[in-house]
């Protein structure tokens, strides 16, 4: 397998998107299975992912989680869904359940093309920083080649 | 037809058939009952799918939480009376498609072209009354089979009512792409047969059947909105029929033509060369003209409701008749708006865009010349005029929303969002639930011989007005705000926990909704047997059809078809002693016909 993609190996696979600030992203997609849609609605971008064919879209994220996470409506709205979250948990204490975390903000990708019973629960994390955090946290990423060893 | 034929055809009718129950009841070929038939079988659907659309609401205000509603109606789906997530997808799968095609669809054009086209006209029957009757057992049909798919074992079909590829193709990828598929598209395939013949039966009647003096121009606007319609479906349910039987072709015969690379559960398919954006294409090659098969017999009957209701000649006439056409014209070359970021040329984009925003031309001109009809006009406030006037409401706030998702940049933020929802239920939901309804209350003295009550009209149609409004209106927020349609909990979304209560606020309303259909199913159902009698013109309206008597016959009027000599908009005119003018009254001496 690696001699027949040797272009792959230094490719990096993730359970949360990393992206640095202020740079051209452009987004490359596949499906191997049905129709999906990559949401995000933060960015105002989405994009079906089609078997059989490759989708793309670009865009230039401009503003970091950090920064997004100070402004005020922001802090606004983290504050109120936290509230909710206050009260929710103290029915499910009662319940002897687990209490719901507290919640801070992060961008989100999610899927907005139904695709099956777990369509409601396929989402992931992004994370707009800035290019030397970014720069770390790639290096710190096994590539393919190191995953298939 | 000759002379002869044609007085052999008279005494044909002049005395009376021995009929059985069969001949008249269920195999009937008389249009006015299989109108009824229609109505009757849509409101039983719509009895379901609004049903459906009140449990998938509980599950969105209440998120997983048990309810014995679940447990009694759901079964085996619903363990401990928690909704399974395969459930939410089929419910509103099959709401979708029972709204859309079984209620609005064939009960709504069936109903009303069936009744209306022969009697407005001023013909005996349709063009062909066993072809009528065949269209409406398929339709009846169809309809079992859709209502059979929701007692198979694995559920119904779960793919959204668009089934798009590859969930609706592969059984492994779904509980819901099973049996309940296969049905799914059987019953489709029959109801498209259904639609074709009524619609070319449609056809041919008006075209050929109209009587002396019903020259096209003097034709009812009710009746252009059936006809257009009609071409409509002819031209575009075939593309719909096609892509049905490659699906079934893909489903069950191992070909390709929407699939291609896919590994599924671990395993590699076989399947190669295909796209499911060709099936997407198929899809909305009908499905977008299908929004205005949808609408159009609606606005045809708002016209018709608001021209008589207003006591005034319909405002425009002939831009009425030319923004028909052009809607129809333009309903074919939109569908791509439908398919902005499903991965086709984005250049393509841009021409939908265009064609789709052209579209608001004429609607723009129907909606302002209603209320140039309304204005200074002497209303008449019964129930059918106030949900025409119902209708233009939402047909103006649901429109407006659509120029957002008409243009490809725009609608990328909210595309699959609950705005869509929010919009699509508006302009063509909720407008042609409008229509519906008003054509039912305007036309019950003519199906049944029957008024029906007043009040509890107004009560249906304030109840529904303020809590459709109440169940769209907030969804244009939440979808803003990017929650997406079809997600059967947002619990997973910490983020749109401070929409949860609005979802609980729509619920509510949704459920009030319901409970005003009960009022109108109760009216509908009470005044068919203790109404009281109906008069032979109740709002004096100068259509054919209320020249035809009271008590139903075969050939619809005794002795010869009158002769028609005027428009059908001759309300309040000057010059005549009451302030409507049947258009088989012949022109006074030095009246001149109204240059319309």
């Amino acid at each position: 397998m690696t001699q027949q993609i040797p272009t792959g190996l230094d490719d990096v696979i993730v359970q949360e998107l990393h992206l640095p600030v202020g740079r051209e992203i452009i987004f490359k997609m596949r499906s191997q299975d049905v129709l999906h849609s990559a949401y995000m609605p933060h960015f105002r971008a989405q994009m079906n992912c089609v078997p059989g064919m490759i989708t793309e879209f670009a865009f230039t994220p401009v503003i970091t989680t950090d920064e997004m996470r100070q402004k005020p409506d922001m802090i606004a709205k983290v504050k109120k869904i936290n509230k909710i979250r206050v009260e929710k948990s103290k029915a499910l204490v009662a319940n002897g359940e687990e209490a719901l975390e507290p919640y801070t903000f992060d961008y989100l990708l999610l899927c907005n093309k139904i695709c099956g019973a777990s369509h409601y629960n396929m989402q992931m994390k992004i994370i707009v920083e800035t290019p030397e955090e970014y720069e770390k946290w790639i290096a710190q990423q096994p590539t393919f080649a190191q995953v298939i060893q | 037809m000759s002379a002869v034929a044609a007085q052999a055809h008279e005494e044909d009718h002049g005395h009376h058939h021995k009929e059985t129950f069969m001949t008249k009841y269920i195999f009937s070929q008389d249009h006015k009952m299989i109108a009824k038939q229609y109505l009757i079988t849509g409101l039983f659907m719509g009895i379901i799918g609004i049903a459906m659309s009140l449990l998938f609401r509980i599950q969105l205000a209440w998120p997983e939480q048990s309810f014995t509603i679940f447990e009694v109606l759901l079964g085996k789906w619903a363990p401990e009376g928690v909704m399974d997530p395969n459930v939410y997808l089929a419910l509103v799968t099959i709401h979708g498609t029972i709204m859309v095609f079984f209620v609005l669809t064939a009960g709504l054009s069936g109903t009303f072209s069936n009744l209306l086209i022969p009697l407005q006209i001023g013909a005996r029957d349709m063009a062909s009354g066993l072809l009528n009757m065949i269209s409406f057992w398929l339709f009846f049909l169809s309809s079992t089979i859709m209502i059979a798919s929701l007692f198979v074992e694995a559920g119904p079909a779960a793919a959204g009512w668009t089934i798009y590829p590859p969930l609706s193709a592969l059984p492994q990828a779904q509980p819901g792409s099973g049996l309940g598929m296969t049905l799914w598209l059987v019953s489709m395939a029959i109801f498209i047969a259904s639609s074709l013949l009524g619609s070319l039966n449609y056809i041919v009647t008006v075209i050929n059947l109209r009587t002396k003096g019903m020259s096209m121009s003097r034709l009812p606007l009710t009746i252009w909105a059936f006809f257009v319609t009609a071409i409509i479906g002819v031209v575009s349910f075939p593309v719909l029929l096609s892509a049905a039987l490659l699906l079934i072709m893909d489903r069950s015969f191992g070909t390709s033509f929407f699939l291609s690379d896919i590994f599924i559960q671990g395993e590699v398919l076989h399947y190669q060369g295909g796209s499911p954006v060709l099936y997407e294409h198929l899809f909305w090659f009908l499905g977008h003209p299908e929004v205005y098969i949808v609408l159009l017999p609606a606005l045809g009957i708002t016209s018709e409701i608001i021209a008589t209701n207003s006591r005034k000649p319909i405002f425009g006439y002939r831009a009425m008749v030319a923004s028909i056409l052009a809607i129809a014209f333009l309903s074919t070359i939109v569908w791509g708006h439908h398919m902005f970021i499903s991965g086709m040329n984005p250049f393509l984009g841009s021409v939908f865009t265009f064609t789709t925003l052209l579209i608001a031309i004429p609607s723009a001109v129907k909606a302002f010349n209603y209320i140039t009809t309304l204005w200074k006009g002497n209303l008449q406030l019964n129930p059918a005029m106030l949900f025409s006037i119902g209708l233009v409401s939402t047909f103006i706030s649901g429109g407006l929303t659509g120029i957002i998702l008409g243009d490809s940049t725009l609608d990328i933020n909210v595309h699959d969002t609950y705005f869509v929802v929010a919009h699509f239920h508006l302009v063509m939901g909720i407008s042609a639930l409008y229509g519906l309804f008003a054509g039912v209350y305007h036309w019950f003295p003519k199906m049944f011989g029957k008024m029906m009550n007043k009040n509890l009209g107004y009560v249906h149609f304030w109840v529904t007005a303020v809590c459709a409004y109440g169940v769209f209106f907030p969804m244009h927020f939440i979808g803003m705000a990017g929650l997406p349609r079809r997600y059967y909990t947002n619990t997973n979304f910490p983020y749109f926990d401070d929409i949860a209560d609005i979802n609980i606020v729509i619920s509510l309303f949704a459920f009030a909704a319901g409970a005003a259909q009960l009022v109108f199913l109760y009216n509908f159902i009470h005044s068919i047997f203790y109404g009281k009698a109906a008069e032979q013109n109740p709002w004096k309206s100068n259509t054919m059809e209320w020249t035809t008597p009271v008590e139903h016959m075969h050939g619809n009027w005794p002795g010869e078809i009158p002769e028609v000599h005027r428009w059908a908009y001759d309300y309040s005119k000057p010059g005549q002693e009451e302030d409507w003018v049947s258009q088989i009254v012949p022109l006074k001496e030095g009246e001149e016909e109204l240059q319309h």
